[in-house]
């Protein structure tokens, strides 16, 4: 990341001081939306909402005040060096006020107003305008046609997005912004944390690749999310995405997968590579991971910022019901993992535990019959993680009767804490009744699923395999 | 946007050395026959049309021409049967018996130059059984890439064929070259006939920009 970035980037992710020009008291306007957010932290109340700690300036000259600020009329009046200005006003006058902000020499610029290249030609046509005098300034654009940017872990929200989500290590770069903001409605419940959420909108300056740099860098983000339709410059990306995923995990869910519209001109080799085969050639030339839905992206993210990562597939599956292990071993296999078969030594060291039932497995997947309570499950886990050849687990109740759910949570945890370095993941499957056990994982980031299949997906991703 | 003539895919394949099928253009029978002599039997005789793209599915491709008997029999059927459409020239080939892979490369609009790899012959399009990869590429690349196709299969030997990967890889990696410094838009050598250590393209088809 060269230095001018770098000073650009910091400005729009920690800014000390931030303008919101276009705000308004109109409540159905995305002027106010982003007023409120920025002071509030939220536009509606979540339990994650606190202000931001910044200085907010309003500005706008037909308003003395709003929410309680006193409004400027004009950027160059902010009594201060300014981090960033947020442009909130009609397409048409963007670029009268980016010549404000060029005058005032702002450091970032976020345009979340609508009405360009999107449009057509005569949109593009003003784009170029406002990006020229902002290049110009040697103002870094984010936009236009965006819903803005969230920085939880400093209360940052300048954006009209609806809520707050709570600070995490994800960090969510969304060429949709409606996504983006349904994404923020939806973790609020689903408890996804973030370090950072962006909408790319039409990218006129800083695009995805840009936001990619930033975040390797970041300490805050542990793993990168990525919704994207379409990449401008697709090398650039290659080799960014590369030097990124040697250190830091990214997942993309592509949208636009169905070759509609794609004509290949006269050959073979065009009907092979359409444009999504490509893109699955070059994010496996990048290391990035595929996503298939919405709510894998986030559940791949989340684990990947949670387990350790290893070099390896051999996974040992561990559960007290047949059925769901033969399933699990099922998905392994279609999944490139590989259901390691036990050693002699292994089967030896369970046996001599004299805690195994007389018809566990003796085998991977590795059955402890359904009345196994957690001592068996201690054993079993704390054996087969600490044998070399086996570089992760994969651990799953069933419910019966006397399964104790919590307690079965509890030696999982404790397991992870004695073997850090490999990855687990559980399958509690069940409802209310694993309920409690599920809440001990969820709090100690051991990911669980209610399906085997989910899980199988997620430790891929932690074992490497694209 | 053209698509270039046999005598530019050939230059081109020369250029990179990209080893090519022996193969004899003309315009009329005399002439075929006269060329037939150099080549080694049996042949294969097809007709070059800027109307037909796809020569097997009209029965443009005619396979085990032993002798002149075959060799006017077949011309004369072809002739009948391109009636319809522009007949820019018969091409004869020696006859490759192995292993069909098709290799070639585009241009994609997000990525840029790409290269595929996959099994060759007439049911490409149906099977979609391929690996591709975005340009540049290093030999350890391609060898990943052909490792991830179903053709693998025919490395390690299969149903009594077998093709040798260095071979391939090579072939694959002058293709990347030459897709990277010229300027195409999209290329087919479909099929590539490998057979042990022999490797050749039978048929190329290059659109230039």
């Amino acid at each position: 990341m060269d230095d001018s970035l770098r000073r650009a980037m910091q400005a729009l992710t920690n800014p000390h001081s931030v303008a919101v020009i276009g705000a308004s008291d109109d409540q159905n306007k995305v002027g106010f939306g982003v007023l409120k957010s920025l002071l509030e932290g939220c536009f509606f109340k979540s339990y994650n909402c606190s202000a931001f700690a910044g200085n907010v300036y309003p500005i706008n000259p037909h308003k003395s005040e709003i929410l309680g600020r006193k409004c400027l009329a004009r950027v160059q009046d902010v009594p201060e060096e300014l981090d960033l200005a947020v442009i909130a006003v009609p397409s048409i006058v963007v670029a009268q006020v980016m010549r404000d902000c060029a005058e005032k020499k702002v450091k970032s610029v976020i345009i979340i107003s609508a009405g360009f290249a999107e449009l057509g030609e005569e949109g593009k046509k003003m784009q170029d305008e406002i990006i020229q005098i902002a290049q110009s300034a040697g103002i870094r654009v984010m936009g236009p046609n965006v819903l803005g940017i969230l920085r939880p872990r400093i209360s940052l929200n300048a954006s009209f997005a609806l809520s707050m989500p709570e600070a995490g290590s994800i960090a969510f770069i969304s060429q949709s912004g409606a996504l983006a903001d349904s994404v923020v409605d939806w973790a609020i419940d689903a408890r996804y944390s973030f370090s950072l959420l962006v909408s790319l909108g039409n990218s006129a300056d800083l695009d995805v690749s840009d936001f990619l740099e930033f975040c390797l860098e970041d300490d805050q983000t542990k793993a990168i999310t990525l919704y994207l339709e379409g990449i401008k410059d697709g090398q650039k990306f290659l080799r960014i995405a590369k030097e990124v995923t040697k250190k830091k995990p990214i997942i993309l869910l592509k949208g636009g997968r169905s070759s509609k519209g794609e004509k290949a001109i006269a050959s073979h080799t065009g009907s092979l590579a359409g444009s999504f085969a490509v893109y699955e050639a070059a994010m496996k030339q990048a290391g990035v991971f595929m996503a298939e839905s919405v709510e894998d992206l986030f559940d791949l993210a989340k684990a990947l910022s949670e387990q350790p990562r290893v070099d390896g597939k051999n996974i040992a599956i561990i559960t007290n019901g047949g059925g769901v292990g033969v399933l699990t071993a099922d998905y392994c296999d279609m999944h490139g993992l590989n259901v390691v078969e036990l050693e002699p030594q292994t089967i030896s060291k369970l046996d001599a535990s004299k805690k195994m039932h007389p018809a566990y497995s003796r085998n991977n997947p590795l059955d402890l019959v359904g009345d196994a309570l957690p001592e068996r499950y201690e054993i079993a886990i704390n054996t087969l993680l600490s044998e070399k050849y086996i570089d992760g687990a994969i651990i799953i109740q069933t419910l019966q009767t006397m399964t104790k759910a919590k307690e079965d949570a509890e030696v999982v945890v404790k397991a992870h804490k004695l073997f850090p370095n490999k990855p687990v993941v559980c399958v509690f499957m069940g409802g209310r009744y694993s309920a409690e056990g599920i809440s001990v994982l969820r709090q100690n980031n051991i990911p669980d699923y209610n399906d085997p299949l989910k899980a199988v997906k997620v430790m891929k991703v932690l074992c490497g395999v694209i | 946007m053209h698509i270039a003539t046999p005598e530019e895919s050939e230059e081109l394949m020369q250029k990179y050395g990209i080893p090519y099928v022996k193969t004899i253009r003309a315009k009329s029978y005399p002439d075929l026959l006269k060329a037939s002599w150099s080549l080694r039997k049996p042949l294969v005789m097809k007709i070059i049309s800027k109307d037909a793209i796809h020569k097997t599915e009209k029965g443009l491709v005619r396979l085990n021409i032993h002798d002149q008997k075959e060799l006017r029999e077949q011309f004369e059927e072809l002739t009948l049967l391109a009636s319809g459409i522009q007949i820019d020239e018969y091409l004869l080939q020696e006859q490759k018996e192995g292993v069909e892979f098709i290799v070639g490369g585009k241009h994609d609009p997000s990525f840029g130059k790409v290269v595929v790899f996959g099994l060759g012959g007439i049911f490409v399009e149906l099977l979609k059984e391929r690996s591709l990869r975005v340009l540049p590429i290093s030999a350890d690349d391609i060898a990943q890439m052909i490792s991830e196709s179903k053709a693998s299969a025919f490395i390690r030997g299969y149903r009594g064929k077998k093709v040798s990967l260095e071979k391939l890889v090579e072939l694959i990696y002058k293709t990347s070259e030459l897709l990277q410094n010229e300027d195409l838009l999209e290329l087919d050598f479909n099929p590539v006939i490998a057979n042990g250590e022999e490797i050749a393209v039978a048929d190329a088809r290059m659109v230039l920009k």
